[in-house]
């Protein structure tokens, strides 16, 4: 068995009182009148387990619990305070599948650029782009600006695109956050969710966050429930989501 | 090394890829979106013509050149260099939902300008041809445009990584661009033992436009001593910026 993901006693903590909005005049006035004080908060605290090649993690939580923090950490999109991620193998994070497309581009100069992004050269998408459009079915809009697109469309074409790349890159690790619905019509939702189970099952350690009972009870091999920057739970599916829903209604 | 070869061409086709496309939108896919931009160098070129001879010191041959080679190089630098104070939090949609190289973002802005750079030098060329300058001696840019673009993208690498920081970098910077615009000769000359000499002793852009000038326009080949510096020096900045990026790029993604 191939450990994945290894995730060993990790700390994360964020400045609460972080501004976005920090400028140079607010800055200079900030340490004028010496008002900067920090405040921590923690968003995860000794957090540990690991993930086999194969084997799906279910993760769930209320909304701030930490779940996607955790996920850019594996990802390495953020670095941890302390503690040790080790990942073995091509790693894929995805979320926010709706977000991405430009809309003054049309969907062809738009897959392009998708695929750039999500790390395909060129020739790669030229190999995909047949399949992306089929699979999408806007074959007749490929030269079509997206701003022109309906809502749906502009779903199905960020799915078809984004599901395609991931495929190409045929990732070892796989880590999902949100996005196992695709948007579009009852019909392309049927081909997308059967699209996104190939992938999950396709043999990567796989890990999901998620608010939908059904499908992470449908999917997952076992399941990790964060509340409050702390593990409560892990195991099987059934069993945590049980605790979690009890732990909703008291 | 095959690694690092890989990142190198995943990076470099990545920021030409975000070039292209922030291009096509800018330009809303046609060519003549390339016209605002050569609008401004332009519209100061013709400004300038009229009046900008007499509030110099002393007379400047072939002045139009000599104008026109300042306006449309500080006009590279002031777009790369104001482009790259907001990228990164122009781009937090990607950075914080990816593993992405994020260099690729301040570098698509490079890009970007250098393809619209392009088109001031047609106009320079075309210039040339107009006060029948003799134009073979243009060549020679493209040795010097490659280290000024070094030059600029290290800068930008500071500037993007501080533009996460400092939310109005970009008000701060178009001031800085602005007074550095008219201190650096662009449609005057240095006169001597002047406060203007003094300070440009210490202002790249200075070296880079007079370097280029006195190549293309006058046909003098600057001292050995200089072309080395100056290439150095773009080297240097290139790496240092480069490494400032590299140092924080990993916390930039808690910051958007």
């Amino acid at each position: 068995m191939i450990i994945r993901i290894e995730v060993k006693n990790i700390y994360k903590k964020f400045n609460a009182d972080f501004r976005n909005d920090k400028t140079a005049l607010s800055g200079i006035v900030g340490v004028l009148s010496g008002g900067n004080v920090k405040k921590e908060i923690s968003v995860l605290d000794d957090v540990s387990f690991s993930v086999a090649a194969g084997e799906i993690m279910g993760v769930i939580g209320r909304n701030g619990s930490g779940k996607s923090t955790l996920l850019r950490l594996i990802a390495g999109v953020y670095q941890p305070d302390s503690g040790e991620i080790k990942t073995n193998g091509k790693l894929v994070y995805l979320t926010g599948v709706s977000q991405g497309s430009m809309p003054k581009l049309t969907m062809r100069e738009n897959i392009y650029l998708m695929g750039a992004v999500m790390g395909l050269t060129s020739r790669e998408i030229d190999e995909r782009f047949d399949e992306i459009v089929e699979f999408s079915g806007l074959r007749e809009f490929v030269d079509m600006k997206v701003y022109q697109f309906s809502t749906g469309m502009i779903a199905r074409l960020n799915f078809s695109t984004v599901i395609h790349c991931v495929k190409h890159q045929n990732p070892d690790i796989l880590l999902l956050d949100e996005i196992l619905s695709s948007g579009g019509d009852l019909r392309f939702q049927e081909k997308a969710s059967q699209k996104m189970e190939e992938l999950i099952k396709g043999g990567a350690a796989v890990i999901i966050v998620s608010h939908n009972e059904d499908d992470l009870l449908k999917h997952s091999d076992k399941v990790l429930w964060l509340d409050n920057s702390k593990i409560v739970a892990m195991g099987g599916p059934k069993e945590v989501f049980d605790k979690y829903i009890l732990s909703i209604k008291k | 090394m095959g690694n690092l070869y890989q990142e190198i061409k995943s990076v470099a086709g990545l920021s030409f890829s975000l070039a292209k496309a922030n291009f096509k939108v800018r330009n809303e896919g046609s060519f003549f979106g390339i016209f605002w931009y050569l609008l401004e160098p332009l519209a100061f070129f013709l400004i300038l013509f009229f009046i900008g001879q007499n509030l110099s010191q002393k007379s400047i041959e072939q002045y139009p050149m000599y104008l026109l080679v300042g306006l449309i190089m500080f006009n590279f630098f002031n777009a790369v260099t104001l482009f790259s104070t907001k990228v990164i939090s122009n781009n937090s949609g990607f950075i914080k939902s990816l593993k992405i190289n994020s260099e690729a973002f301040v570098l698509s802005g490079v890009w970007q300008f250098v393809f619209s750079h392009f088109f001031e030098v047609v106009v320079l060329i075309i210039f040339g041809l107009i006060f029948k300058i003799n134009i073979s001696f243009f060549i020679f840019y493209l040795f010097i445009f490659p280290f000024f673009v070094l030059f600029t993208s290290g800068v930008s690498f500071v500037l993007s990584v501080l533009g996460v920081y400092v939310g109005d970098l970009r008000n701060v910077w178009n001031v800085f661009s602005r007074l550095l615009w008219f201190a650096t000769p662009i449609f005057y000359a240095v006169g001597t033992n002047t406060v203007i000499k003094e300070l440009n002793t210490i202002n790249p852009l200075y070296y880079f436009i007079m370097i280029t000038r006195e190549v293309i326009i006058y046909k003098k080949i600057p001292s050995p001593a200089l072309l080395f510096t100056v290439a150095l020096f773009s080297v240097l900045v290139f790496i240092a910026g480069f490494l400032v990026f590299e140092k924080f790029k990993n916390r930039l993604a808690e910051r958007l």
